[in-house]
């Protein structure tokens, strides 16, 4: 493997691993603060329990994820160091302001963990929740609107270059940051509240349960559904937000994405299919795709009979790799399942109580509960390899933002091993902890 | 206000350094506990206040980035190497951090492990700070003054762990913080001396000195005296401002270079409109920040706070 290619596979790597752990970084502090906070409203000894017993996980999540984040910081600067270059002077502002958020979601997830009896109002309590759950969604705000930055870069003008005029509130708030921010937010909250809601179901499916236990589980799985579903849709809307933006600003992008090959209007939408090669046209064609008459056209631009730019119309040496189609589909696909999942089980819930925790719903909801991590890397993954050749798109390539430092092959072998090493002991310690601190629902905190 | 800039990151780091000082004496505690009588204390100590440690370093590299970013491509390009060693001992801490006070085990492997990440990882910063002052990368130093930087900086862990943990803990420590204070005061010397013949573009100015010169002696004057008047949060406090001193002394002296003789804070800074736009947010984020770490530190950093 070539030294940039290396650089790549490194930093997809650190990339992969860091999103999982922030994306329950983000989740976790609002679904522990929602639950503390249906827990002191109906003074229910479940809710509260669920809350008490997730904020250690959430503590060790945050250790692990805030480990995660300052490898990647460094490994920016060091394997781009062009790229941090000319980007930091346009896009340091939301790092600066990352920073702070970052400080006050360290400060009172300190308080917040450490301090369940020290209070003698347990609103008080609850209270320094609330600067966790925002400043962990205002980090990830931040953090987003640089990657926005990177596919829709605004706020300076570049020539030859020379960057001059910079404003870095555009920068900021460019295009792409509020169809961007806004659905990997939602998308991290869907995860974290469906992967709770899996979790529960493998506690439920097992069949020695006293009928308090079961109460419990039942309690925190239905109100995970809840918060699945309008998470879920919240995420499907700000994804054709999403569609329609690529369409405007990144045509390039959806091309691929669609391996839509000809520019014209009433596009169809294809899923699935294999890409081959024709001797006549440049890059490969989609075969034997599921084709839905208009539905890209009315996805991109709200009419069926819409104009779609295809993959025709741009140079092809930048076309990103056109196998990111599969990650739109795999993302797509699981999306609405995501979102069939939760709907599936509150109607049973409204209608047919005892069958909303049947079998086979428990088993769909603990797949969902899996599959909605997988969507999150391949919506990163779509929009990273979907950006290539660039680095900043139409400004710095890859290949231009790399290090010039021969020796990235020598050392970049301990990012793996660390990253293995987080990932080894994160779940063991987790594990260990609630072994040893079983559930206890006897003990009444009200 | 690029000096500013600079010193404003540093004020980030040189919270870092005493903060992780501290952290540095808690873990050789931590082998050693029943040095503290009280174990419970240490780890009140530690449990929530040690996860804003990190914070100021990251705070300070964030800002060296944003506001400096001409120097990045220095830094990420020539320190690569140090910066990745820097990161496995980073990374050390946390998985230790984990072990010890997540997963509650007490295993003296992991405990040493804890000790051995604490102590390296401000040693290889001392490569970083090598790298601003000759423009030569180093890990493991080789010369004159990369020696006399990690004698320097041993000592500057070891003194303000000392200083914290007397304060804190009330064990006595006072034999050995009389060493340690020698050992000190010949690590500056050898500091001074090595500075002096490696980098004298720093001893330049003539005036800087000798200020620098006089804060650090009346601190010295102050250390003295407090030691003998036995007052320990005094003496943690006056150790803090030496080393406060020495840290800020050594940084104006060396502007206008950020790395010598490439970059000076001047050719790295960032496009003045986002600069000013910072530093709007700045007294924003403060206004935030310090008041929710003040609440901390009082509710879980000092003495009294025991229930």
């Amino acid at each position: 493997m070539d030294q940039l290619n290396y650089g790549r596979a490194l930093m997809g790597d650190s990339l992969g691993y860091h999103i999982l752990f922030a994306l329950l970084g983000v989740g976790i502090p609002l679904l522990i603060s929602l639950s503390e906070l249906i827990g002191l409203i109906k003074k229910d000894n479940h809710y509260y329990t669920m809350a008490r017993r997730w904020s250690f996980a959430l503590g060790v999540l945050f250790v692990v994820g805030a480990a995660s984040g300052t490898i990647i910081s460094i490994q920016l600067n060091a394997l781009w160091p062009s790229f941090m270059t000319l980007a930091g002077k346009i896009i340091g502002l939301p790092f600066f302001l990352e920073g702070f958020a970052f400080f006050i979601e360290t400060i009172f997830l300190g308080i917040y963990l450490y301090s369940w009896d020290r209070f003698s109002n347990k609103w008080t309590h609850w209270l320094c929740s609330l600067p966790i759950v925002l400043a962990s969604a205002t980090s990830a705000f931040f953090i987003t609107t640089a990657n926005a930055w990177m596919n829709n870069p605004a706020g300076f003008s570049y020539s030859n270059g020379v960057v001059s005029g910079i404003n870095p509130i555009k920068a900021m708030f460019n295009a792409a940051t509020p169809t961007e921010t806004s659905h990997s937010i939602f998308a991290y909250y869907l995860t974290t509240v469906l992967a709770f809601a899996g979790l529960y179901a493998i506690f439920l499916w097992r069949e020695k349960l006293d009928i308090q236990q079961k109460i419990y589980y039942k309690k925190v799985i239905g109100m995970a559904m809840a918060l699945g579903l309008i998470f879920a849709c919240a995420t499907a809307l700000t994804g054709d937000f999403s569609g329609k933006y690529l369409a405007k600003y990144e045509p390039l992008k959806l091309a691929a994405a669609e391996g839509l090959q000809q520019s014209g209007s009433d596009a169809d939408l294809s899923v699935g299919g294999i890409f081959h090669r024709d001797e006549n046209e440049p890059g490969e064609k989609l075969d034997g795709a599921l084709r839905f008459p208009g539905m890209l056209s009315f996805l991109a631009t709200g009419s069926i009979h819409g104009f779609v730019r295809g993959l025709n119309s741009f140079d092809p040496n930048t076309w990103p790799p056109l196998w990111i189609h599969y990650m739109f589909d795999f993302m797509v696909f699981i999306g609405i399942f995501l979102t069939t999942v939760p709907l599936i089980f509150l109607l049973l819930l409204w209608k047919k109580r005892q069958w909303a925790f049947n079998k086979f719903l428990l088993l769909l909801t603990i797949v969902a509960g899996i599959s909605g991590f997988f969507a999150v890397e391949f919506g990163w993954i779509l929009t990273e390899v979907g950006r290539q050749p660039y680095a900043i798109r139409g400004i710095m390539t890859t290949t231009q933002a790399f290090t010039t430092n021969p020796d990235v092959a020598r050392w970049g072998f301990i990012f793996p091993l660390m990253y293995l090493a987080l990932f080894i002991i994160t779940p063991w310690i987790l594990l260990r902890y609630y072994k040893k601190n079983k559930l206890d629902l006897k003990k009444n905190y009200f | 206000m690029q000096p500013f800039a600079l010193i404003l990151s540093s004020i980030f780091l040189y919270c870092y350094i005493i903060l992780s000082s501290i952290e540095f004496g808690a873990s050789v505690f931590n082998i050693y506990p029943e040095l503290l009588g009280d174990h419970s204390k240490l780890n009140e100590y530690l449990s929530p206040v040690w996860e804003t440690t990190n914070v100021f370093l990251v705070f300070f590299i964030v800002g060296i980035f944003t506001f400096f970013p001409g120097s990045v491509i220095y830094y990420g390009t020539n320190l690569m190497p140090l910066l990745f060693t820097a990161l496995v001992f980073a990374v050390l801490r946390v998985v230790c951090m984990l072990l010890v006070f997540y997963g509650e085990i007490q295993n003296q492997y992991i405990n040493l492990l804890f000790v051995i990440s604490r102590f390296f990882f401000p040693l290889i910063l001392c490569g970083f700070y090598f790298y601003c002052l000759t423009g030569q990368l180093a890990i493991i130093p080789e010369s004159f003054l990369g020696l006399a930087l990690w004698l320097f900086a041993i000592a500057v862990i070891l003194l303000i762990s000392a200083t914290f943990f007397q304060y804190y803990s009330g064990v006595n420590l006072k034999k050995y913080i009389e060493k340690l204070a020698i050992l000190f005061t010949l690590a500056l010397a050898v500091l001074i001396t090595a500075l002096a013949n490696s980098a004298p573009y720093l001893f330049a100015n003539g005036y800087q000195n000798l200020l620098a010169g006089l804060v650090l002696l009346i601190s010295a004057a102050g250390f003295i005296w407090i030691f003998y008047k036995q007052k320990f949060l005094h003496l943690f406090l006056s150790v803090c401002s030496i080393i406060g001193t020495i840290f800020f002394s050594l940084i104006s002296l060396h502007l206008p270079y950020l790395i010598y003789p490439n970059v000076t804070v001047y050719s790295a800074f960032t496009d003045p409109a986002v600069f000013k736009i910072m530093m709007w947010c700045l007294p924003f984020g403060l206004i935030v920040v310090a008041p929710a770490l003040f609440l901390l530190y009082s509710l879980f950093g000092s003495k009294q706070s025991h229930n």
